[in-house]
């Protein structure tokens, strides 16, 4: 019997009992389009989560810090073992690393731009031109390797008011009981100087305003995805080594101190990888120079427990659903072949053999997955469609990205499934009327 | 062609053993036409389900082109019925939702034969039986006849070494028993193919060429037919 032939008497018998059909494939399409959707929002949502996770936690980088070298033979203790420039440069020809740059947080001062608006910022020392490696965009300026220039971050941007406006501001917050929905306005810096103050009490014990003036040559983009309220902060800065140890240098020569800050060990160094696979291995060989590293990577192994718990509740319901719709082609296709006992009583007698038999009803079965397949992928489209359309509309933050997506290879798995739970449900009514005997089938009417 | 030899078969209903055929012998030649004639009870319809290797006999041999069929299995005897044996039933047994052409097809489709050949073959053969304007309408849509017509050209498309008609013509008025009888009587000396007609009609066993008589599970003898 060729394929065809059975594709054409499966394809008749389900055309004949659309009813039971049209339930039956309706059943696997819920219990397929769950696993889809299930597979889907675990698949999303890790990627959402690992996007947010890189933009919070910095999945791809390392911290790296001074350690300690325990004491050798001869020695009555251990050294200390500081992240130098040279250490720097050793860090960077270590496979899989990007990017080495020391993000040392200097202090958190004001600031003063257009003589009378005020604004505050972490200040942070690193090296300028590195920082498009680390990921940072600029809206604005470019970054160049010279002194006494200042980056500010998009959010050290906002909130500069005069005094008067910042009072009106506060009081707006207050009333409100929340914070704006709004999208802030950012404070045209760009360009201009804006004056560092720091307040140092001097040896009288009277306090001292230290100025200390920068041009910005570049303002950070926008962070993506998040919605106005949470741009605000952290308010950063980003100055150079050089400029921090001036910086420094004048502060303590105000308090009265002629400490110099320069040729000083760097104190944290962030290390960007190529891939996250490799951290372990990076922290390995950074561990080896005797310097202290620490990765995010246990937040991620964390998160991964947590969304296969999900992935699993998921799962488990579409394979539910997949189970009771299974039943249903059992009971649905059992009852078809009492009632075509007589048919299949007649074909034996025609001719067809245990296995035709058999092979007809688990060929209508398949055809019966397959409909069920192709109809929940259809309906797995609309789930994620709806529940993006919900989500963008209840985020409100004005982005139209969408978070649940279908990957390319959840879909074969969807149809694996539905085609699965046909042909498995349809084996024991197959085997079934395979064994009906001709005799009794023809002679029962 | 069919050879019987020995035939008993024996019912077992609890301790009680029934016998319903007894030492049936005889022997049917190629193209011949015979009537198995007996009234109900008698056993003739347990004798063509033996004949079609749908029982299993108790005792005895079945011959059908000198292959013995009572110690097939199911599968053998579904492979050898595909190729060996055609059936014409009292009530014609045509599936529903095929159409007329599907139906004949049927038999080859189980061969495994393609489309093209099948189609060839089962327009010839509806037209021999008569109704080749009918190919694509469905059994619901045909006379008792029409339908029968069908079943014979169903049973005939194998080009089968037998073919086992049950009551052929058991569910038809008068006048269409009388030309089913004829157009088997043409297929017979058209074809060459050996028919077994199995009959509690006189009226329909004397067109045959031999009666074979059947009463309380014994062979009476074998009569040839006189024709007029």
């Amino acid at each position: 019997m060729k394929l065809k032939d059975y594709f054409r008497l499966g394809w008749d018998q389900l055309k004949r009992r659309k009813v039971v059909t049209s339930l039956c494939a309706l059943g696997i399409a819920i219990g397929s389009a769950s696993i889809i959707v299930a597979l889907s929002f675990g698949e999303s949502i890790t990627h959402y989560s690992e996007q947010q996770m890189n933009q919070w936690f910095k999945m791809d980088e390392l911290t790296v810090s001074s350690g300690y070298s325990p004491p050798e033979d001869g020695q009555a203790e251990g050294t200390s073992v500081e992240v130098t420039l040279p250490m720097l440069e050793l860090i960077r020809t270590i496979p899989g690393v990007q990017a080495a740059a020391p993000f040392e947080q200097i202090d958190h001062v004001s600031f003063v731009v257009d003589e009378s608006k005020n604004g505050y910022v972490s200040l942070i020392a690193t090296e300028l031109p590195a920082l498009p490696d680390f990921g940072y965009e600029l809206r604005q300026g470019a970054i160049t390797d010279i002194d006494n220039v200042i980056i500010l971050n998009y959010a050290a941007t906002l909130d500069i008011f005069d005094e008067r406006t910042l009072a009106l501001s506060q009081m707006q917050r207050r009333n409100n009981g929340q914070a704006s929905e709004q999208e802030p306005i950012s404070y045209p810096v760009y360009q201009k100087t804006i004056e560092l103050q720091k307040e140092i009490q001097v040896g009288d014990g009277s306090i001292k305003t230290l100025k200390f003036p920068l041009r910005v040559i570049g303002v950070m983009a926008r962070p993506e995805g998040l919605p106005p309220s949470m741009i605000h902060n952290p308010k950063i800065a980003y100055i150079s080594l050089k400029t921090a140890n001036h910086f420094q240098n004048e502060i303590a020569a105000a308090g009265g101190l002629a400490t110099s800050m320069d040729n000083r060990p760097i104190q944290e160094t962030r290390v960007k990888v190529n891939d996250t696979k490799l951290i372990p291995q990076i922290e390995e060989t950074i561990r080896k120079l005797k310097l202290n590293v620490y990765s995010n990577l246990y937040q991620q192994e964390r998160m991964s427990e947590e969304l296969m718990i999900v992935r699993l509740v998921f799962g488990g319901a579409g394979l539910f659903i997949l189970l009771v719709a299974s039943l249903t082609i059992v009971v649905a296709m059992t009852m078809a072949t009492h009632q075509r006992r007589r048919q299949i009583g007649i074909m034996k007698v025609l001719g067809a053999t245990l296995g035709q038999i058999r092979n007809m009803f688990i060929f209508e079965a398949t055809l019966l997955g397959i409909l069920g397949g192709l109809l929940g992928a259809l309906l797995s489209h609309w789930v994620i469609w709806g529940i993006n359309a919900v989500v963008i509309k209840l985020s409100g933050d004005g982005s139209n990205s969408e978070i649940l997506f279908i990957s390319y290879w959840v879909l074969p798995i969807g149809m694996l499934f539905a085609i699965l739970t046909g042909v498995l449900s349809g084996l024991y009514p197959a085997i079934s009327a395979s064994r009906t005997d001709a005799l009794t089938a023809i002679k029962r009417e | 062609m069919l050879q019987v030899e020995a035939l008993t078969h024996r019912f077992r209903n609890g301790n009680e053993t029934t016998t319903v055929l007894s030492e049936i012998d005889f022997t049917v030649h190629k193209s011949e036409m015979v009537a198995l004639l007996g009234s109900s009870g008698s056993g003739k319809s347990t004798l063509l389900n033996l004949m079609a290797g749908l029982m299993k006999p108790t005792e005895g041999s079945i011959l059908i082109d000198g292959q013995s069929i009572e110690r097939m299995s199911e599968n053998q005897l579904a492979l050898f019925r595909r190729s060996h044996i055609g059936f014409i039933f009292q009530s014609y047994e045509l599936i529903p939702h095929l159409t007329v052409r599907e139906n004949v097809e049927l038999p080859l489709v189980f061969q495994g034969l393609s489309n093209k050949e099948r189609h060839q073959r089962a327009l010839a053969l509806l037209a021999q039986v008569g109704i080749e304007t009918k190919s694509e309408m469905f059994p619901s849509d045909l006379s008792g006849g029409q339908q029968q017509r069908v079943s014979i050209a169903r049973a005939l498309i194998t080009e089968p070494a037998i073919v086992f008609a049950d009551e052929p013509t058991g569910n038809l008025d008068t006048q269409t028993e009388a030309e089913i009888i004829q157009l088997l009587i043409s297929l017979n000396q058209k074809l060459g193919t050996t028919f077994m007609i199995v009959t509690h009609e006189q009226e329909v066993a004397r067109h045959t060429e031999r009666i074979l008589r059947l009463k309380d599970g014994r062979l009476l003898g074998s009569e040839e037919v006189v024709s007029a």
